[in-house]
């Protein structure tokens, strides 16, 4: 199914958010599922699976070496904002870590904030990425893991693609996002249809 | 692209408050205004390659917008709307008319693809060959009036358009990848597209030319040879009504960065003004025309809602007493209009102070125009930087939201209200949090309580946001908005949006005012009826002596 790159986001926004995460990370799960399909690659389908699955953790502390069985948008949402270490060139070790998709994207934005092309790899994929461009190379990376993940920096990479402005989404995936998603509306009551109605009719 | 500043602009403390917001006019900059100057400045010419639509008023048309690259062609669809299936709920299922802006000239096939679809509304499914959706309703009054009127050889009377305004009013104008329609990114390195809703407002633009030949047409259809078209100086202040509710005010929370860039864009050509050492009798006699145009535009402006009744009435006498300031002032030398504003600052409202903020940028297009460019956001989004000091995110936090500090966030009055999506509606809502069950679906849309939340969460804190938010993921959406506003003056509203005595109205008049809308008529607290393009020349009249001035209309004798 063809959606438009709002849609993803506003879909994926609202999922996770109905799916319990806070706010600024169902912000940045939109984010980051919008710029999986914009590349092409199954963002919907990877939160589809990751969010009402195991919830992984957090890194215990923001050293280079991330151990635990941990959540890719929390390690994501880490590693942007750690994205200095990769000016310094230095990189960050993630022991098993979930859904290992879902980590591109920040690993995307961190590249963009200190202006170098940073590489994600696990075994079987390699993916190079800055801002809105991405490099893939090897088959697998659309994988449920968990998988030892490496980022790192460097000075040049294979050749980059840049995004789309359309994502194909699987419908599975998005009906399921789709019903996480409906548990962020309000059930209607009685007096919320007579207190807080919006433009009336006349 | 950075969020943009405002060189010598207001102090943002006292922009942002809701009710100024809420007093906002249009201006030189508004997205209409810079539409038509756009059009008339490139020679934009308009065709009708199709207008197929029958004598019971169902049918097709397709208009056409060609620019010096593109074309765009809006196709509206009219349909035979029984009078008990007609509202203007967001949430409606059948409407008179329904419009989609297609990029390029679309073919049969695109056509057909398009009635199966653009009827539905949120129903149906767009692709990315369009740029936006969207669908009106007939004033039943005015409608049948003006068609009443042509059939039998009659022009309709002055006095129903001026009371009405509107053939047709639209309940949702969607783009940016609405329903499936082309994301803003396809279309932004456009220049026709570089400043905000300028594919929403040629939506608008070109659907008053269908309402026109529409109700022609129909009237023909009535009175066959007796029929007669509509005078164009009557047709020219038929303008299009739009219904706008709650929806649009979360809008404003939602886009920090381009509500900035805005009310940046505006504050940028006020300071620019206010700085002119001094103002050549021209310029000055530029804007006396236009101040004795609001006037009676004031005087036009009509409404039943007692609050935006008594502030009308205050700009009315407002703006009299501006005028007779103006007429004894020597305004040629000496910062002519920084004294004028100053003066305005003591002397008049709210209302009648934000509407000269607006008249003194009409003499000086030349200074003020190339400010519409900073006024999109087409930044890739903003990116935390977790190597900030929790101690200058505290300072930082309390420059944007000392007000919220100051707030006593216990008393029920101050979170009396809460932002959701109903279930049954899909749309955002204003509940009541102690007498509704909604607090689990509240929306993110309380700055100035999430501010102070933040605050208390950072006593005590050390070290970088990014240890800060590795703890704390709850507060990651105001740390955002913190650091976003470090950087954009303008990016907050400094007044509280969940307080008992929260004004939603304010919320949609700024965003209104920016789109360029007058009239502003609140049927409630919470949704308001406006009217876009009134007196604006129509496609084929378009040219540069009329493209800039047209919303101000003539003074009576």
């Amino acid at each position: 199914m063809s959606r438009s790159l709002n849609e993803i986001e506003a879909m994926a926004l609202k999922a996770a958010r109905g799916a319990g995460l806070p706010w600024g990370m169902a912000q940045e799960a939109g984010r980051a599922v919008r710029w999986l399909q914009s590349h092409g690659l199954p963002g919907v389908e990877a939160l589809a699976q990751m969010l009402p699955g195991e919830a992984g953790a957090a890194p215990a502390d923001l050293g280079g070496h991330w151990q635990g069985r941990l959540c890719p948008l929390l390690c994501g949402a880490s590693l942007c904002d750690t994205a200095a270490r990769f000016a310094r060139g230095e990189g960050v070790v993630m022991e098993r870590v979930l859904h290992p998709l879902l980590l591109l994207p920040f690993a995307a934005m961190a590249g963009a904030q200190v202006g170098r092309i940073v590489v994600v790899e696990w075994e079987g994929a390699k993916a190079a990425c800055c801002g809105a461009r991405l490099a893939v190379t090897g088959p697998q990376v659309y994988e449920a893991g968990p998988v030892m993940l490496r980022c790192y920096a460097v000075q040049e990479a294979a050749d980059s693609r840049a995004p789309g402005f359309r994502g194909d989404v699987e419908p599975q995936a998005w009906r399921m996002l789709e019903g996480l998603a409906a548990r962020t509306y309000a059930p209607e009551s009685a007096e919320s249809r007579r207190l807080g109605a919006g433009a009336g009719d006349e | 692209m950075r969020a943009q500043g405002a060189q010598g602009g207001r102090d943002p403390a006292q922009v942002m408050r809701l009710s100024r917001l809420g007093s906002f006019h249009q201006s030189r900059l508004s997205f209409m205004r810079i539409l038509t100057r756009r059009m008339a400045g490139e020679a934009w010419w308009f065709t009708r390659p199709e207008f197929a639509v029958d004598a019971g008023g169902v049918g097709h048309a397709i208009y056409c917008a060609h620019g010096p690259e593109r074309t765009y062609s809006l196709v509206a669809f009219s349909h035979a709307l029984p009078d008990e299936a007609r509202s203007d709920r967001v949430i409606a299922q059948a409407w008179d008319a329904t419009f989609a802006l297609f990029d390029g000239v679309p073919d049969a096939a695109d056509i057909d693809r398009l009635r199966a679809n653009v009827p539905l509304q949120e129903a149906g499914r767009l692709s990315a060959r369009e740029l936006s959706l969207s669908r009106a309703n007939r004033s039943v009054r005015l409608w049948e009036h003006v068609v009443a009127r042509l059939a039998s050889g009659a022009q309709p009377d002055a006095g129903e358009i001026a009371r009405v305004g509107y053939l047709m009013r639209t309940t949702a104008v969607y783009g940016s990848g609405k329903m499936g329609a082309a994301d803003r990114e396809m279309i932004a390195d456009r220049p026709e597209f570089a400043a905000p809703f300028q594919v929403e407002m040629l939506t608008v633009y070109l659907i008053r030319a269908f309402l026109r030949d529409l109700v022609e047409h129909m009237a023909r259809a009535r009175g066959a040879d007796r029929a007669v078209p509509l005078d164009p100086a009557v047709a020219r202040r038929i303008g299009i009504g739009n219904s706008t509710g709650l929806g649009m005010a979360p809008f404003l929370l939602n886009h920090p960065q381009l509500l900035n860039n805005w009310i940046a864009a505006r504050e940028g050509a006020l300071a620019r003004v206010r700085a002119l050492p001094s103002a050549s009798a021209e310029e000055l006699a530029v804007f006396e025309r236009v101040l004795a145009q609001s006037i009676a535009m004031a005087d036009l402006w009509s409404t039943e809602h007692a609050g935006q009744a008594a502030r009308v009435a205050g700009l009315r006498a407002d703006l009299r007493v501006l005028q007779a300031h103006v007429a004894a002032a020597d305004l040629r030398e000496g910062h002519p209009w920084e004294r004028l504003f100053v003066w305005a600052e003591g002397a008049l409202g709210e209302e009648a102070q934000e509407c000269l903020a607006s008249l003194l940028l009409e003499p000086y297009g030349a200074l003020v125009d190339d400010l519409a460019q900073g006024m999109a956001d087409d930044s890739a989004g903003f990116c935390i930087d977790g190597a900030m000091e929790v101690q200058r995110l505290r300072a930082a936090l309390r420059r944007t939201y000392g007000w919220a500090l100051e707030l006593d966030w216990a008393d029920p009055a101050q979170t009396a209200r809460a932002w959701y999506v109903s279930e049954a509606k899909l749309e955002p809502r204003l509940g009541e949090r102690a007498r509704e069950p909604i607090e689990p679906y509240e929306q993110p849309l309380a700055p100035g309580r999430d501010a102070a939340r933040l605050w208390q969460a950072l006593q005590g804190a050390k070290g970088s946001v990014a240890e800060f938010l590795l703890a704390h993921p709850e507060h990651r959406h105001m740390v955002r908005r913190v650091q976003i506003c470090a950087d954009a003056p303008y990016a907050e509203i400094r007044g509280n949006t969940i307080a008992a005595d929260l004004m939603p109205m304010d919320m949609l008049r700024c965003k209104l005012s920016f789109f360029g809308a007058v009239h502003f008529d609140p049927r409630s607290d919470r949704w308001v009826r406006i009217c876009l393009f009134g007196n604006a020349p129509y496609p084929e009249e378009l040219s540069a002596e009329n493209a800039d001035f047209w919303p101000y209309p003539p003074v009576p004798a």
